[in-house]
């Protein structure tokens, strides 16, 4: 504490005190009971009544022991000294605070971005194992189903893809609940009856042609069994085929072939991956196929013929995750054309390349993959298309007033799904913007 | 010195004739009568009206209704009409008063004078007070008739004794025993006073100036600490802040002081070392003739023993 000089204290011990207030005024000045003007009025007396100043002093009740020991407590939290550590350790709690509240933020993020890591490990095994059954397996052609969910988009983003896999945007367009194999035929049935409707009212959407004519965007949801496009492949007997002509204009013929698994026993339903890829590719050789239905569409002089084979499912759990994990194989595929023609992949960024059978026989010089949309093309205009990332391929045979791609195939193209262009190898080049429905040549 | 007034007569208004009692004062006497339970001590609305009257004349005198009406209303009413009731005899007052402040008073006693005997003979002495024995005239004058109700009657009874008290020990203190004047002497005897040394009348003007700057609160906290050696906790309680701000404030308060005096000679011709060299001798001649003053006259000093030197005495600071 500053040192008053002595001249101060005498000076103030001088000053007059003049008349004393009484005792209720000092009473109130004590409880704080006065006024302003009159606190302001005792205020100056005091100040000089070094009596009053002891009465004052007198007056006030002082701290009883246990309520001073309280009060003293109790204040000295609010002292500076106490006060400025509690200010820092309430900055720190309040920065631990935002930096567990940031991580709690983030971590549902990296947990679901590690389950999907471990979805796309374990699918990339399954289908390392079911490829391999592919090749070790007797029969050259092992049925895949089609996905029902064909992308309209041009997404080569893997980001991208991996939400729309992961926000299930197939699995809804699927049936809840899997056809019995004693439904097969009713839904047969009905698949026959959608195409001839599409037919006639132009609303085929839901069924694979008209899926096709509308440049793949969707329309295969509806399907309710997979199908298998097979060409160059002996039809089996129970095969039917139909060929119809639309609206008098016979340049076009599609052939659509649906085979139902009639008497092949049903495997039981596993809860494996693995186990639903044996049991598929167990019944697909013992499958009895029936013409469902065939239809022809025009546009233009374009003809575009497609053979494919429908064959049924029994559980659609299973071909709703093969959807999903064939989804998912593009988005970890990569393709190429070995040295003696045969089409490639490999789902291991390139570490390992596995053969793809597209067609008995078939050699390839060009490829293009777009995501899950893949077109190769070879010799003598052969060209194959797969719109699942090569679980089923389809043969495209383009054609432009009259003349057909007979050419050796040399490069393709694709910017996206739709728009793409083949060279070949004397020079001509065909494009198309509706994902091969019709081409032009140049 | 003169003695504290009790009844404060000096600083307070004249007491006047009662006015005669307005309406409105009637009609608020009505309104507070009925909250105060003035009915169980025989005091009526209208000797409510005569009280009211009577200290807002004290206080305001010629005043507005409306500030009339305001200072009644701030008025601790309840106490006051027991009080009054108290000081015309009313024994269902005195029955209520003695439940309640009995004990208290001695408490008080004790805590002023700090031994039970003093602290019991000061209450005593308070009962006869507020009883009335010493009349005037062969007439009871109860000392509870001076209350006002301007703060409570416990603080207002607290004040009385704390008065009492104060000119007790002043009566006392100017006594010298003739026992120990004959025995030992006339070492009690007030010395006689040295004279005062010889001060700068350009140091004194410039202190005054620079005093007569400071508010009023600002000098009472200066001579609470410095003269009276309070400590920051009683001057805090005093002026009801925290003793930190009073630490703060009386620091601020005795450097701003030694600028302001020293600009003040500076003012008056001196130059800064000779304002320096002022300030600094007077205090050396200053320092003797201080204490032997702060020793005899300064109460605070003899009511709690502690040193005229504030520095060493308050470690709150």
């Amino acid at each position: 504490m500053e040192q008053l000089p002595n001249i101060v204290r005498e000076r103030l011990k001088a000053q007059a005190g003049g008349d004393h207030p009484d005792a209720d005024l000092l009473t109130a000045f004590a409880e704080q009971a006065l006024p302003e003007q009159e606190r302001s009025r005792v205020l100056t007396h005091l100040s000089r009544c070094a009596d009053c100043r002891d009465v004052v002093a007198l007056a006030v009740p002082p701290p009883t022991g246990s309520v001073s020991l309280d009060t003293a407590r109790s204040v000295s939290w609010f002292q500076w000294r106490v006060l400025r550590w509690g200010a820092a350790v309430a900055c720190v709690v309040i920065v631990g605070s935002a930096v567990l509240w940031k991580r709690e933020a983030m971590a549902p993020k990296s947990a679901s971005i590690a389950v999907v890591r471990e979805q796309e490990q374990a699918e990339q095994q399954a289908y390392e194992r079911s490829d391999r059954l592919a090749a070790a397996s007797p029969s050259p052609q092992i049925p895949k189903s089609i996905t029902s969910a064909t992308r309209s988009e041009t997404d080569k983003d893997a980001g991208q893809l991996r939400d729309r896999v992961l926000n299930s945007e197939v699995s809804p367009k699927l049936p809840a609940t899997p056809p019995s194999p004693g439904q097969a035929q009713p839904m047969l049935d009905e698949k026959k009856q959608v195409v001839g409707g599409a037919l006639g009212a132009g609303a085929a959407s839901r069924t694979l042609i008209a899926g096709m004519k509308k440049h793949g965007a969707e329309g295969w949801a509806a399907a309710p069994a997979p199908m298998v496009a097979e060409t160059k492949k002996p039809v089996p007997e129970s095969r039917a085929a139909a060929d119809l002509t639309v609206s008098g204009k016979s340049t076009e013929m599609v052939q659509v072939e649906s085979a139902v698994a009639a008497t092949a026993p049903e495997p039981a339903p596993s809860s494996t991956l693995d186990n639903e890829l044996s049991a598929d590719k167990r019944e697909a050789p013992g499958k009895a196929k029936v013409a469902n239905g065939a239809m022809a569409g025009l546009v233009g002089s374009e003809s575009v013929e497609v053979v494919a084979n429908q064959a049924t499912r029994s559980e659609e759990t299973v071909a709703q995750k093969m959807d999903r994990s064939k989804l998912r194989r593009s988005l970890v595929s990569r393709w190429t054309i070995s040295a003696d023609g045969q089409l490639q992949h490999s789902i291991d960024a390139g570490q390992t390349w596995q053969p793809v059978t597209v067609a008995e026989k078939a050699s390839f010089r060009a490829l293009s993959a777009n995501g899950p949309d893949i077109w190769v093309g070879g010799a003598a205009g052969l060209l194959y298309h797969s719109r699942d990332s090569g679980f089923t391929w389809t043969q495209v045979k383009p054609s432009f007033a009259g003349t057909n791609l007979g050419a050796d195939i040399s490069a393709i193209e694709f910017t996206d799904i739709l728009h793409g262009k083949i060279t070949t190898a004397n020079g001509e080049v065909w494009t198309t913007e509706d994902a091969g429905q019709t081409w032009r040549k140049q | 010195m003169d003695s504290i007034a009790n009844d404060g007569e000096p600083m307070n208004r004249a007491t006047q004739p009662v006015p005669a009692q307005t309406a409105e004062m009637q009609r608020l006497a009505g309104e507070l009568h009925a909250k105060t339970g003035g009915a169980q001590f025989a005091v009526s609305a209208d000797d409510l009206a005569v009280i009211l009257g009577e200290v807002s004349q004290k206080y305001l005198g010629t005043a507005s209704t409306t500030q009339v009406r305001e200072f009644c209303l701030s008025l601790k009413i309840e106490e006051l009409v027991l009080a009054r009731a108290c000081a015309a005899g009313n024994e269902r007052a005195w029955e209520v008063f003695m439940a309640r402040y009995r004990e208290k008073l001695y408490e008080v006693g004790l805590q002023i004078t700090r031994e039970e005997s003093a602290g019991r003979e000061l209450s005593d002495s308070l009962y006869a007070d507020l009883y009335g024995t010493g009349g005037r005239d062969g007439m009871r004058v109860s000392k509870l008739a001076s209350y006002t109700g301007r703060g409570s009657l416990e603080g207002w009874l607290r004040t009385v004794m704390a008065q009492e008290h104060v000119n007790r020990y002043r009566r006392q203190k100017r006594l010298v025993s003739l026992d120990e004047e004959t025995e030992e002497g006339t070492q009690y005897a007030a010395p006689t006073p040295a004279p005062a040394p010889t001060v700068d009348p350009r140091l004194e003007a410039a202190t005054d100036e620079a005093l007569a700057a400071l508010s009023s609160e600002e000098r009472f906290m200066l001579a609470a600490y410095f003269l009276d050696g309070r400590t920051l906790a009683e001057i805090a309680r005093m002026l009801s802040v925290h003793e930190s701000t009073i630490s703060r404030k009386l620091d601020k308060l005795a450097k701003s002081l030694r600028k302001q005096i020293l600009a003040g000679l500076g003012r008056r011709g001196l130059s800064r070392r000779q304002a320096e060299e002022a300030l600094e001798v007077d205090v050396r001649d200053l320092t003797l003739n201080l204490r032997d003053r702060l020793a005899q006259d300064s109460p605070g000093d003899a009511f709690h023993k502690k040193s005229v030197e504030a520095p060493a005495r308050d470690s709150g600071s």
